[in-house]
């Protein structure tokens, strides 16, 4: 485990854009003169969270966009395991009330929050919902995707759900597997249309919850 | 602002990461970020060290550029706007390898 950070600190270094990895290089040099594991810990932090940075002379919007596609990302790890937990883990003929709400609702507070953070960090009026927007159809990308997987891998449990069996039936379709993709083509379009919608507009209403108008160090 | 105050304090000087985070109680994780923006805006030079003691890596140095003295010297709503918004025709990178 002793040499666990410089090899922390060299990946981190690798996955930053060129421009910033003499800074990656800076922290694995203040590793050498770091004896205490907590600190050594927190130059690892460092090097994540400049890994994270937004390159240097995006615009403002760009900037806000870059951050609330990595927050979407983020946001979106519990959202797939509740998928796959309601589809497959615990599947139910029929949609869980409960979970659709708790679902919608922790996706309506992450678009805020995308909102306020994009607030907090620039003073444009329109960068709040431009990554409401983003990180709208970041979600539908990854919620797209991973129904795709899980319908997929998990047929012979999905198939069960109520609402495929009687679109099945409606579709006139000879295969579940073929229906179900063909569902999923045709729901993409406006799954984007509408969570960049919502994005836009709950990403606005999260600019009033921001503290301040724009990060001042 | 507190690791403007505390690079602006002492101008001249070069200082390493680990002193500006003892003199801010900033943790390096918080630190650095903040330096790169900083780098990033044009108001921090960074710059490796010329002679680092036997057997070490050679350490970052920074210190406030003269756009990074002009905005700590300047009253707190000024800079707020000047580092929150910075254009990118002012953003460069930092000054590597020479002091």
């Amino acid at each position: 485990m002793a040499g666990l950070e410089p090899r922390l600190l060299a990946a981190l270094t690798r996955l930053m854009p060129p421009s910033r990895r003499s800074w990656g290089q800076a922290l694995a040099a203040e590793l050498g003169h770091t004896p205490r594991r907590r600190d050594r810990v927190q130059l690892v932090l460092a090097a994540t969270r400049v890994a994270l940075l937004p390159p240097a002379g995006l615009g403002d919007y760009a900037r806000a966009a870059v951050r609330a596609s990595l927050l979407a990302v983020v946001a979106c790890i519990p959202l797939v395991a509740g998928l796959y937990l309601t589809n497959v883990a615990y599947p139910e003929r029929q949609d869980n009330t409960v979970a659709v709400l708790l679902g919608n609702g922790y996706l309506a507070a992450t678009l805020i929050l995308v909102g306020t953070l994009a607030r907090r960090g620039t003073a444009r009026p329109g960068a709040p919902a431009v990554a409401g927007i983003v990180a709208g159809l970041v979600v539908a990308v990854i919620a797209l995707a991973a129904f795709a997987v899980i319908d997929n891998a998990f047929l012979s449990v999905v198939s069960h759900q109520q609402g495929k069996i009687d679109g099945f039936r409606a579709s006139g379709m000879t295969s579940m597997r073929g229906y179900i993709d063909a569902s999923l083509r045709a729901t993409a379009p406006g799954l984007a249309l509408e969570l960049a919608v919502a994005g836009a507009l709950l990403g606005s209403l999260g600019s009033v919850f921001s503290p301040r108008p724009a990060r001042s160090r | 602002m507190r690791v403007l105050r505390s690079l602006a304090a002492d101008p001249g000087r070069w200082r390493y990461g680990y002193e500006l985070g003892a003199e801010t109680g900033l943790k390096a994780g918080s630190l650095y970020p903040i330096l790169v923006r900083l780098a990033d805006r044009g108001l921090l030079d960074a710059s490796w060290e010329d002679s680092p003691p036997h057997g070490r890596p050679a350490r970052h140095l920074y210190r406030l550029t003269a756009d990074g003295l002009e905005l700590a010297a300047a009253p707190a709503p000024a800079r707020a706007t000047s580092a929150g918004s910075a254009s990118p025709s002012a953003v460069r990178s930092p000054q590597l390898g020479g002091a």
